[in-house]
């Protein structure tokens, strides 16, 4: 268990190399940040020339991945371009923590990624909680009724959403349960303020931060994101269910004369559970990063909304920074992934 | 060992009579996918999204899919003929105008063709690379395998979506030129998506295809073809390859419905192909602001996307389950 784990760990280093490559060439696919400045009149040649020696970018291409990883706070860099360094460099790299300074937030990477994860976070681990616990109770309920009216419609359903784009469900929750309810209470008499809202966390208008206007303002973007996971994720849950049910051990069990809440709960979904380890820790990295889409539509001030809005203009280090976070923490789930597979399944040891 | 030739050698015999199986092969699955119920609806849905796009296409002109106009910005679907400020008399807008007053009826006919061509054709170069990619690691395996393979590992861990976000600028730099395909003047962005799109979506096949031919180069019938003098690319390609096409077909299949969401996905969020030629995309991308105003934008090329997507997902499962020689119907 130890060498495999050892073995597997020492996989990871490579493939962490090759991550860091990728990413630092993908950050020069949105050109030069300051590229726009070159039409503005106010912006001399001279400015934008210290505003890249600023942020490192007329170091040579190496140099700019070396910095970027263990920074540059032991040599002296040129700021007044005299052809001699003059100022300490600053820069930490990103094995000490430093993602450098954001260009378009004019802040440190990390402050942005501070401030914006525990909203990521809040959106994100309610929507997976979700997702999960209606996952696995409607898989259960399907595999058990196999071909019940109950697994047909689940199927059925479960199709549809699986082809819809997630911006689609999100657009039609918020025309149902937003416009819709709102012409509908007003024609009423009613307050259209219960219906839920679709901007951002909190009531902008209150300036108060409830946990029940959170609560309110959490809905819409849960229910668009849960939807489409709960679809997969059921489906999943479903077939491997099913494969342990028609299992031996479940007949005998059955013939033992088990009850069937005993068999489902102790002998079948335990098993079926296996899997389901390993789809929760390859979901988890994906949490971080937030949800590009569903945040944009639903004004969420997360870390896709950054993501987006760090791409034109050109903002590399915040780039960098979340692409590099969302590689790693991938890989990294892979690995506890696997080596919890070989820890809860004795009979699975990869070479 | 004698032995070991004379069934080698015989199954080299049987491979010679391929051709007529071959043929028998095709018409099981064929028999097989049409048994599937979901799959022959997932055909009969498609095939009414085809005839959207191109009988529309007869009956109104690109031009009127781009012809903008002032005072019709945003209007709801109407069904009574509409009169210009020039006192001409037009069309009805069956479903709306978006923004700019453009028909949107005219603009998802024209903007599905682009969507469906975007799909197909990303997906074409897709299977190239993940083939092409999938042969050449399992087959030679070693230092090549390793590294393709620390290569795929280390795209998959960035999410697919980040990945064509970041790199779409590069590819669409000259975002106001055109290009003449189909005897239509098309935005060049349709080809940067075709090519973003295509050059990352490669990387889950070329593993399904590497790990086939790890366990198909060990059978019987490559050593033997190999021992007769077969090169290793007539091996490849003449005896490894045909025996990986069922994977290969359904993910094709599948690859186009998520090629096109994939292709809306980057047109909602406004990275997609630029206007004035239309796609599915960028017709939702005017919902992007105002998500609960004018739902009539994104409702028909929704409906229009959820429906192509949900018959090759059919589509897909029926081929899944026709070309698995384990299911016995």
């Amino acid at each position: 268990m130890t060498k495999y784990v050892v073995q597997r760990v020492l996989q990871a280093i490579p493939l962490l190399i090759i991550v860091t490559i990728v990413v630092f060439t993908l950050s020069f696919a949105g050109g030069n940040p300051f590229a726009y400045l070159a039409q503005d009149p106010r912006a001399t040649e001279a400015d934008r020339h210290l505003l890249n020696e600023k942020y490192g970018l007329n170091d040579p291409i190496p140099q700019q991945f070396v910095t970027w990883l263990i920074g540059d706070d032991w040599r002296l860099r040129d700021l007044n371009n005299d052809g001699e360094g003059d100022t300490a460099g600053e820069r930490q790299g990103i094995f000490r923590g430093d993602f450098g300074q954001s260009i378009s937030f004019r802040k440190p990477v990390a402050n942005v990624f501070a401030q914006r994860m525990p909203n990521t976070l809040i959106l994100m681990v309610t929507q997976y909680v979700v997702t999960i616990i209606f996952a696995v109770s409607i898989g259960i309920l399907a595999a058990i009724k196999q071909y019940s009216w109950f697994d047909n419609i689940v199927t059925g359903v479960s199709f549809i959403l699986y082809s819809m784009p997630v911006f689609l469900v999100a657009l039609l929750l918020v025309q149902v349960f937003s416009v819709q309810c709102r012409d509908f209470l007003k024609m009423l008499g009613g307050d259209p303020g219960m219906c839920l809202p679709v901007q951002g966390m909190y009531d902008v208008r209150s300036g108060t931060r409830e946990f029940g206007d959170l609560l309110r303002h959490l809905i819409l973007p849960v229910v668009s994101l849960s939807a489409i996971s709960i679809a997969g994720h059921s489906r999943y849950i479903r077939s491997t269910m099913l494969e342990v049910i028609n299992s031996d051990y479940i007949r005998t069990a059955r013939s033992k004369g088990l009850t069937e809440g005993r068999i489902t709960f102790l002998h079948a979904f335990k098993n079926a559970s296996l899997p389901l380890v390993t789809i929760i820790a390859l979901d988890i990295p994906f949490l971080l990063g937030g949800a590009v889409i569903t945040e944009t539509i639903f004004s969420w001030p997360g870390m896709g909304q950054a993501f987006i809005q760090s791409v034109q203009p050109a903002d590399p280090p915040l780039l960098m920074a979340f692409t590099v976070m969302t590689a790693v923490t991938v890989v990294f789930f892979q690995l506890v992934a696997d080596i919890a597979y070989s820890w809860l399944d004795p009979r699975i040891r990869y070479s | 060992m004698a032995n070991g030739t004379v069934e080698s050698v015989s199954n080299v015999i049987k491979l010679e009579g391929r051709h007529d199986q071959a043929e028998s092969l095709l018409r099981v699955t064929i028999r097989r996918f049409l048994r599937h119920r979901m799959a022959v609806a997932g055909l009969i849905i498609l095939g009414f999204v085809l005839l959207y796009v191109t009988v529309g296409a007869l009956l109104l002109t690109e031009g009127y899919a781009n012809k903008t106009s002032l005072t019709e910005k945003n209007t709801p679907p109407t069904f009574a003929p509409v009169t210009r400020e020039d006192g001409s008399i037009n069309l009805p807008n069956y479903l709306g105008t978006d923004r700019l007053g453009r028909d949107i009826l005219a603009r998802t006919i024209y903007g599905g063709q682009i969507s469906l061509m975007i799909g197909i054709s990303a997906v074409a170069i897709s299977i190239t690379i993940g083939t092409t990619v999938g042969l050449i690691s399992g087959y030679f395996g070693g230092l090549i395998d390793s590294i393709l393979m620390r290569f795929v590992e280390a795209m998959l861990a960035i999410p697919s979506l980040v990945l064509l976000i970041v790199i779409q600028p590069v590819l669409i730099k000259n975002a106001s030129s055109t290009v003449n395909l189909f005897g239509r003047q098309l935005s060049i962005t349709v080809v940067a998506i075709v090519v973003i799109i295509g050059i990352f979506s490669w990387l889950g096949l070329s593993r399904i295809v590497r790990s086939m031919v790890l366990s198909l180069k060990e059978q019987e019938f490559v050593t033997a073809a190999r021992m007769v003098g077969a090169s290793n690319s007539r091996i490849i390609f003449t005896h490894i390859l045909p025996n990986c096409i069922a994977p290969i077909v359904v993910t094709a299949t599948l690859g186009v419905g998520n090629a096109i969401v994939t292709e809306t996905a980057l047109g909602f969020l406004g990275f997609g192909v630029q206007e004035p030629t239309a796609t599915w995309g960028n017709i939702l991308s005017g919902a992007r602001q105002f998500v609960d105003e004018y739902p009539w934008i994104w409702m028909a090329p929704g409906l229009l996307i959820t429906l192509t997507v949900l018959s090759i997902n059919f589509i897909g499962d029926g081929l899944r389950d026709a070309l698995d020689p384990r299911t016995q119907r």
